[in-house]
């Protein structure tokens, strides 16, 4: 079973555990998103191993049964490009290698992949949602205000035809226009 | 140790002063910073945990504080947050067991990739070796046996590796604390719920954990024929491991710059230091006397890879010298069959770090090979197979 496919089992399940889930997955624990994150394109891998240069921090102290450290960050770097990644995210050594190698395959993702890259995507999917999200609310509150005003089957969204809602993104959906009904 | 300035102090405090309270223990900022975001993220994820009303901030931040100044005055952060991390599974820690370290977790993952074929020195993934007895009715099975197994990480760890690609494939635990094997129990138990391990697959798949002492012959004698029902007669064990007590008496009781103040103050001396009462080898320094008694076991055992770790260079030129002693290996021998695993035996050694370890045998100074980077952690011995387990053959 992949890592994220036992994750979405747990989270069905009740039993889903934070900081495994933040290690392997980077993501907020009870979000929806991990729905829309199997829709998504899946994550970059890592390159070969040959192409990695990996370190450690070079203790000065004796190591094994007696010395009891706590963390284990881990440094990469990708021979090819220079890119430089650390993660001491967790207290496993193990896991924070891991960790490294998915921030480093992300990294060269949208430096080669630009728009593309999975990224990009994750975080265009999470600004329409953000977006959706303070339209819906902008939408409710003026209603509750406006409570005096004809209602009337809105043909066209007022939101639309302004293009910056203190929302600075770029490419921002909500300029294509009232056809565009995804977002609601 | 050297002192830490009250400027750092200064500066942590006004950071959070939780961070003050962490640095005695941490020695550095950086790692205090670590450790206090572990520790809240530790505290809010167990506080959701309780049915009912979510805890108030200050209830948490009240608990926050008081694992920092725990963790302050020096506690393990393991015994503290009472979990450590090994490979893919989530240990549970508990004062009396010995806190599972990340060289020991490096070479556990190490050989279960060596006994798959799948690291760069592929000879282990040969085992289980054809010169099998012919009534063995499991041909292709793998056994393995660790000793004094404290929280089970190395067997834990290990079939975790292994299971999948392994469909024969026995794993025993031991340790002569019954602290140790109930905690390891719990770990098997926790792991297997959370899904970091699968079930193993009976009949073929066994795991259990055992107390024992591995200096009572009996109790050795005893290992032979445990676990595996479903075979006739005794049966051996293909991999011994082990990380025993490898401290020396005189590191335990003075420091020496070499022992942390944490293990020493709260660590359980029998797993790190062997006790008065083991039996004592010619030739053979204290701290080195279980690496002398499991070599005879796992020699009655059968084994074909052994592994331990052990605590310096020095003390890995030792057990090899053991090892030469008691198998009355040739010198070209002692090269071939031993290895020396550094802290990391997967990365590439760097500066002078792949030079073989001296190993003096007799009138002649050998040369073991040495794999991967940091301070020298791990022995591995391929001894030879014996047909027949025999416990009536003394060594020493």
């Amino acid at each position: 079973m992949s890592s994220l496919a036992r994750h979405f089992q747990k989270a069905i399940h009740g039993t889903f555990d934070f900081p495994r889930a933040a290690a392997s997955l980077q993501l907020a624990p009870f979000s929806t998103s991990a729905l829309a994150l199997k829709q998504m394109p899946p994550r970059p891998k890592p390159p070969p191993d040959h192409e990695l240069e990996e370190s450690y921090l070079k203790g000065s102290g004796p190591g094994g049964q007696k010395i009891n450290k706590t963390s284990s960050a881990v440094q990469l770097k990708h021979i090819p490009t220079g890119i430089v990644v650390k993660s001491q995210a967790t207290r496993s050594r193990s896991q924070n290698r891991k960790i490294a190698r998915q921030v480093l395959a992300d990294k060269l993702d949208v430096m080669f992949s630009g728009e593309q890259s999975r990224s990009a995507i994750v975080g265009e999917v999470k600004r329409k949602k953000a977006a959706s999200a303070a339209k819906k609310s902008r939408r409710k509150y003026r209603k509750l205000e406006g409570a005096e005003e004809a209602p009337a089957g809105d043909a066209k969204d007022p939101e639309a035809a302004v293009p910056t809602d203190g929302d600075s993104d770029k490419g921002d959906p909500h300029t294509k226009g009232p056809a565009d009904s995804s977002k609601s | 140790m050297p002192r830490i300035l009250p400027s750092l102090f200064r500066k942590a405090r006004t950071i959070s002063p939780h961070l003050g309270t962490l640095l005695p223990a941490t020695r550095d900022l950086p790692s205090a910073l670590n450790e206090l975001r572990w520790i809240r993220e530790h505290v809010h994820l167990t506080a959701t945990g309780d049915g009912g009303n979510a805890a108030s901030a200050a209830a948490l931040e009240k608990r926050v504080a008081a694992l920092c100044a725990r963790r302050g005055r020096g506690v393990p952060l393991q015994y503290v947050l009472g979990t450590q991390p090994f490979g893919t599974l989530d240990l549970r820690c508990r004062p009396g067991v010995l806190v599972p370290r990340a060289e020991t977790e490096a070479w556990v993952l190490h050989l279960a990739d060596r006994l798959k074929g799948r690291a760069r020195d592929a000879d282990l993934s040969s085992l289980p070796d054809r010169r099998r007895r012919s009534d063995d009715q499991e041909e292709g099975g793998l056994r393995i046996v660790d000793f004094c197994t404290g929280t089970g990480c190395v067997a834990l760890g290990l079939f975790a590796g292994l299971q999948s690609t392994h469909p024969h494939l026995h794993v025993r635990g031991v340790d002569v604390s019954t602290r140790a094997v109930n905690l390891a129990r719990e770990n098997l138990r926790i792991n297997l719920e959370a899904g970091n391990l699968a079930a193993p697959l009976a009949p073929k798949q066994s795991f259990a954990f055992g107390q024992a002492d591995v200096f009572d012959d009996e109790a050795m004698r005893g290992l032979i024929n445990t676990g595996d029902e479903t075979t006739r007669g005794g049966r051996g064990y293909d991999v011994v491991v082990a990380n025993p007590p490898y401290v020396s008496r005189d590191v335990w009781a003075h420091g020496r710059g070499d022992l942390g103040y944490s293990v020493r103050k709260y660590e359980p001396s029998l797993a790190l230091v062997p006790g008065e009462g083991v039996p004592s080898y010619e030739g053979c320094a204290h701290e080195d006397v279980f690496f002398a008694r499991l070599l005879d076991v796992a020699g009655w055992l059968g084994a074909r890879v052994v592994l331990f770790e052990v605590g310096d260079e020095a003390q890995a030129a030792r057990v090899l010298q053991l090892v030469a002693r008691k198998m009355a290996w040739r010198g070209d021998e002692i090269d071939a069959r031993c290895e020396v695993w550094r802290d990391w035996p997967d990365l590439p050694p760097t500066d002078g770090e792949a030079v073989p370890l001296r190993v003096e045998h007799g009138k002649e100074s050998r040369n073991v090979p040495v794999k991967g980077s940091g301070k020298v952690r791990s022995v591995l011995i391929k001894p030879d197979v014996r047909p027949h387990v025999n416990m009536s053959r003394q060594s020493l």
